[in-house]
């Protein structure tokens, strides 16, 4: 990687996340995907500026009104209009937030504690570890959307509700992740060596074994953005998600389903929003797990 | 080696004691009587509620509510339905078969699609092949089952009327649930036109199937894809081409035989997830399985189902894991010291 513009013959030697981020930069998938990423998360914050009108006025001259490109269409309403005359552009930006931006703060929350968790099972032993691996064990075997159906079932219907689900369904999934990677980086001679010096647990996990696991709950956390934005999305179109009010996909979609043969665009519209936002996460989540993988390997 | 197969056995014990603990503790923080939510019998006669109290143990502390809710639901006590008042095991042995139905095609198909993909894209690193099968299998992973089987009912259902759009079989043939599995229940049934009645079961089977299907191959695709090429990148495999066996043989005689244990203790982990999406497929598709009932016993808050349903699904996933696990390790030795250490 030397520096052709430079005038001395220094070879500059890139850190390794430096290396990750020039890898992640060779795949052109991936740059798209984090470019959609980009653009979903500027829409989310600005959704209200830039919708041409508020989600749920309802257009009652503009009933059903296909997509501007239709011959029946009117650019006043982009992507047409459904069954109550409401904008579904407008509605579909307003469904990042709902969608895209909550699942993004219930992955970031899930994450905290499912790693905090992941690594107090996979840096202890014995008793302790063995514990918190069965309560692991039995909450990975509950399907995650089954137990989002349950505590909405408990505790009601709300948005609030619908991500502490899907943010507890989440949690195992975090904490595998970290217990397997801790538990791969232990037998390390690098982290024995750490712990000859004298290093307490303490010591070894923040700076031994925590920059090894960095990239595996990086490319952890990508993947689970998108499990969050299927499972809401599927709550929500089961109607046991996000209540009738919000702006969101699944529920746009599912409203939809009735009108599926007078106006089949207010089935695929939503669907190719979520589609295309669970597609980038994925992209950049295989990216980044490529530019690892060749960083170290 | 039988050791291991205990303690798994043990393991597999005090996994299920936590999952009832946790469906205990759900039914106490769900809205409503306990013993009405656990028992399913709403506003019990004052006779009913003391032979609750004494099955159930009510009257004691939660400990002993746990030991004998525990006992009940093994000896297949899982109390009524809200809505329809029937036994909840007797609904659970009508609906299981239908999910199990739908689940095994679906699975088979994704086996016999992915396994060959994935084997093609290992062993042609950075070629097309391999960038397109990849390419496939990350569209497909992001395709929302729901959206799919909208999109399936409306191209091939109404659209071009190909397909059958709802149930697993038309009604005009009066076929009696002796299994609960439709092709087995036609033959064993005294059906005049069985042919046409194979016919019709099986084309109502296509879409869900297929639906289904699309989620587990492109995991087993990319699964494939990655324990077949960490094989090709080992010494053995070096060794073996430079004594110029041809790479047929390289493969199937020597790296499937070993990348098949990780992929086999990875696909039984993706098990919840199939079932999640076959949950969601049965409400589409009006397919009468568990999934069906579950969510319709959402709809009616029919607390007694749902807690029915997680130990159902949740206890299956669990013995599928432990049952992979027994058999990997009695396949492969390799594997007992990492179970028996403290994994």
């Amino acid at each position: 990687m030397a520096r052709t513009n430079s005038i001395y013959q220094e070879e500059s030697i890139p850190s390794p996340l430096q290396q990750i981020w020039r890898n992640f930069l060779s795949y052109p998938v991936a740059v798209i995907g984090s470019w959609v990423f980009g653009l979903l998360v500027v829409a989310s914050l600005i959704a209200p500026f830039i919708a041409p009108y508020p989600p749920h006025f309802q257009h009652t001259d503009a009933l059903l009104v296909p997509p501007s490109w239709h011959p029946n269409g009117h650019i006043a309403y982009f992507l047409g209009t459904d069954d109550l005359g409401r904008d579904i552009f407008s509605n579909l930006l307003y469904g990042v937030r709902t969608t895209f931006g909550s699942s993004l703060l219930v992955t970031i929350s899930a994450a905290f504690f499912g790693i905090i968790l992941g690594v107090l099972s996979g840096m202890s032993k014995g008793l302790k570890s063995s514990i918190l691996n069965h309560i692991l064990d039995a909450t990975l075997a509950i399907p995650s959307l089954l137990l989002a159906i349950v505590l909405v079932a408990i505790s009601g219907q709300s948005l609030s509700n619908v991500m502490m689900a899907v943010g507890v369904a989440l949690v195992p999934q975090f904490m595998r992740a970290t217990h397997t990677a801790v538990h791969h980086e232990l037998p390390r001679e690098y982290v024995v060596a750490a712990k000859l010096d004298g290093a307490n647990q303490i010591q070894v996990f923040f700076h031994v074994i925590l920059p090894n696991i960095l990239n595996a709950l990086v490319v952890q956390t990508t993947l689970a953005i998108s499990i969050a934005i299927i499972d809401i999305a599927t709550l929500g179109f089961l109607r046991i998600g996000v209540p009738a009010p919000t702006s969101e996909w699944g529920v746009m979609l599912a409203d939809g389903v009735d009108l599926i043969f007078i106006a089949p665009w207010t089935v695929t519209i939503p669907g190719l929003a979520i589609f295309v936002s669970v597609l980038a996460i994925n992209l950049v989540g295989y990216g980044l797990q490529r530019a690892v993988k060749e960083g170290f390997g | 080696m039988w050791f291991y197969i205990i303690r798994r056995f043990n393991l597999f014990v005090l996994t299920v004691a936590i999952l009832y603990f946790l469906v205990f503790l759900m039914l106490h923080a769900m809205p409503g009587d306990f013993a009405t939510n656990i028992s399913g019998q709403q506003q019990p006669s004052v006779e009913l509620l003391t032979e609750l109290t004494k099955s159930y143990q009510l009257d004691k502390n939660w400990f002993n509510q746990y030991i004998s809710f525990i006992n009940q639901r093994i000896h297949g006590e899982f109390g009524v339905s809200f809505t329809t008042g029937q036994s909840i095991w007797q609904e659970i042995l009508k609906f299981l078969p239908a999910t199990v139905e739908l689940c095994l095609y679906a699975t088979i198909i994704a086996l016999i699609v992915g396994f060959p993909l994935g084997i093609l894209a290992a062993v042609q690193p950075q070629k097309p092949a391999d960038f397109m099968v990849l390419g496939v299998s990350l569209v497909g992973y992001s395709i929302p089952v729901f959206w799919l089987g909208v999109i399936a009912i409306m191209y091939f259902g109404l659209e071009l009327q190909w397909l059958p759009v709802a149930g697993r079989l038309n009604l005009l043939y009066q076929v009696p649930p002796i299994t609960g599995f439709t092709f087995l229940d036609i033959w064993l049934s005294n059906l005049q036109y069985k042919e046409l009645a194979y016919r019709d079961a099986f084309s109502h089977l296509v879409m869900p199937t297929l639906t289904l299907a699309l989620i587990p191959a492109t995991m087993v695709i990319r699964i494939t894809r990655t324990a077949v090429r960490e094989e090709l990148n080992a010494n053995y495999i070096k060794a073996s081409q430079s004594r110029g066996l041809s790479p047929a043989t390289i493969i199937y005689r020597h790296a499937l035989p070993n990348a098949l244990q990780p992929i086999m203790s990875q696909l039984s982990l993706q098990l919840s997830t199939l079932l999640t999406s076959a949950m969601v497929t049965e409400v589409i598709f009006s397919w009468p399985g568990i999934g069906n009932w579950l969510i319709d016993a959402i709809y009616q808050r029919d607390y007694p189902v749902i807690s029915a349903g997680l130990l159902i699904c949740a206890g299956f996933i669990i013995l599928v894991s432990v049952l992979t696990d027994v058999i990997l390790i009695a396949t492969t030795p390799k594997r007992r010291s990492a179970v028996d250490g403290s994994n």
